[in-house]
């Protein structure tokens, strides 16, 4: 009996795919083979209808569109430049999670100085007080005045989608913790949340409706000596940690998040100022990037505070570049991704790895001067 | 590869000539720009767009916010001549967002549907019968052959888009095929 060729190798060798050997013996067999020509001809012929004319779209939508419009309708429209010469968000970097770990706050602004605006999330408001050109885009700082310090940037709002992503952060080897986000959508905003981590059960809330989602931001908290929040559950699964947290109150201005020291005998934890990460601690989670290439670099401007290397409270730029593209292997999967490499201040030389498809940070090297610290994307779900 | 067919429908006025996308007008929202700019696009988009959804209703709402936010959208854009690309590149991202922001729907919805063209060549099977073939396709095979066989995108610009490896696209993209010329040679 001969053999016939995959459907998939009939499609290949019509759409002009297969390397020479591989056309000559396909094209011999169907020289000689009915029912593979058949199959052929099917395809061609689906492929007919499909090049056929497209009808007219109906004037109806036409009309629906120009009343829209001159009903002072927006839409803000997923858009990329035909080249794709856009311009990402730079990842900006994590330090130990576990101290005052951050949520990566999705803020959605205008790129206008000075601009006040309402951050749905407790009710702050925030100010714009810097900006800086990143690759043409802009990277805010927006200071809350009753609130804790924050830091946009900027990225591809198309990209973002509904998930919940896992994260395992291995500050070390024996105490790896995980941080669970979910995106959300709903009455027009994005949500996102921080399920399992040390922020425990915030939100933040994105208002796409008046504000143009441009990135993520980061938020800085600083609080004086003292507890300002609790562990309410807590739960081991082997050497991991998911933990909620509940605040004792509304945190106050310049509050701090530092390492919460973490106990393991059952006790309640509590977080308290700990020693070992005093510039605090600062989780990205990049969602949804713009497409980046090889070669792209960029600066932000971010906040540096603490005991060493710089004294407290100083914006230093910090340069990334896309140094590679790779596959890399993770716990949800093989990905191509952008590799971006954080090339100052000195003594770092972080590494993020970002999925090309909707810059879903897959894996994060920190590396420092005492060693190496790992965080890599364990889950993500799509409702 | 070689793109199996066009889908620029250029419409003559009653002049005599070809409209031209006037990006300066469309720019500053003109309403007869939009207008001409719908007539000379809309068409290809809506067909891509029903069958990337599965559904006509949804296809004319994306289609409708697609143009209704599309002057401002034009501020980002750099006129090198790939408009039309542009234009439906943005349409589908628009689709995605939907079809994941509104979970998965399966609807067979044609009896609303703009008339279809009937093949007028000999041997041609129906364009209903295809289009209510691709309608019945799972949400992970139609968008792949829509974008595949409409849009002319290769397997790796799918895989990028929808966020599949190449091989799971090649993979949807056979089955869909497959099962469109299926249900064609039952039609016979």
């Amino acid at each position: 009996m001969i053999g016939h060729p995959r459907e998939e190798s009939l499609l290949a060798f019509q759409d002009h795919r297969l390397d020479d050997r591989r056309r000559r013996r396909l094209a011999g067999h169907l020289s000689g083979c009915q029912r593979c020509r058949n199959v052929v001809q099917s395809h061609r012929a689906v492929r007919g209808v499909f090049a056929l004319e497209a009808p007219f779209a109906p004037d109806g939508v036409l009309e629906r569109v120009l009343a829209s419009r001159a009903s002072g309708m927006k839409m803000v429209l997923p858009v990329a430049e035909p080249d794709a010469r856009r311009h990402t968000t730079l990842p900006l970097r994590s330090f130990a999670i576990a101290a005052g770990a951050l949520l990566a706050v999705l803020a959605g602004v205008q790129v206008v100085p000075m601009t006040p605006l309402k951050q749905a999330w407790r009710s702050w408001s925030a100010m714009v007080v810097d900006w800086q050109p990143l690759g043409g885009r802009s990277v805010l700082d927006l200071r809350y005045p009753d609130a804790p310090i924050a830091r946009a940037a900027t990225f591809d709002p198309s990209r973002i989608r509904p998930m919940t992503a896992t994260y395992l952060y291995t500050d070390r080897p024996d105490t790896p913790f995980r941080l669970t986000l979910t995106v959300s959508r709903g009455g027009g905003e994005w949500v996102v949340r921080e399920l399992y981590g040390p922020l425990g059960g915030l939100a933040v809330r994105l208002d796409t409706a008046s504000l143009a989602l441009i990135g993520w931001s980061q938020v800085h908290f600083r609080r004086p000596a003292e507890p300002w929040g609790s562990v309410t559950s807590l739960e081991r699964h082997g050497s991991a940690y998911t933990f909620e947290l509940k605040w004792f109150g509304e945190p106050p201005a310049n509050t701090t998040r530092t390492q919460p020291e973490m106990r393991r005998s059952g006790e309640n934890p509590v977080f308290n100022n700990g020693p070992t990460y005093p510039d605090g601690v600062t989780l990205w989670v990049l969602l949804g990037a713009v497409p980046m290439k090889l070669g792209w670099a960029g600066s932000v401007t971010r906040l540096w505070s603490g005991t060493e290397p710089v004294p407290s409270n100083e914006y230093r730029p910090v340069t990334y570049l896309v140094t590679g593209s790779r596959r890399v292997t993770t716990a949800i999967g093989t990905f191509d991704a952008w590799e971006v490499s954080e090339l100052a201040p000195a003594n770092y030389g972080d590494t993020y790895w970002y999925r090309k498809t909707d810059g879903l940070l897959l894996k994060a090297m920190y590396s420092r001067r005492s060693g190496g610290e790992e965080y890599r994307i364990q889950s993500v779900t799509y409702p | 590869m070689q793109r199996p067919f066009s889908l620029v429908t250029p419409i003559p006025t009653t002049g005599g000539a070809a409209i031209r996308l006037d990006l300066v007008a469309l720019r500053a929202g003109d309403p007869a720009a939009l207008a001409a700019t719908y007539r000379l696009h809309a068409g290809p988009l809506l067909r891509t767009l029903r069958g990337f959804l599965g559904s006509e209703q949804d296809a004319e709402d994306v289609l409708h916010d697609l143009f209704v936010g599309l002057p401002e959208a034009l501020g980002r854009y750099e006129d090198r001549g790939v408009f039309g690309a542009w234009l439906r590149r943005v349409a589908l991202r628009l689709a995605l967002q939907r079809m994941r922001r509104e979970g998965r729907r399966h609807e067979v919805d044609l009896e609303h549907a703009n008339p279809a063209t009937r093949a007028s060549a000999e041997g041609l099977p129906d364009q209903l019968a295809v289009e209510r073939a691709l309608a019945s396709l799972p949400e992970s095979m139609r968008t792949v052959v829509v974008l595949r066989e409409l849009e002319g995108w290769t397997h790796h610009d799918i895989a990028e888009f929808l966020g599949l490896r190449e091989g799971a696209v090649m993979t949807r993209h056979c089955r869909a095929m497959k099962r469109l010329r299926q249900v064609l040679e039952d039609d016979r």
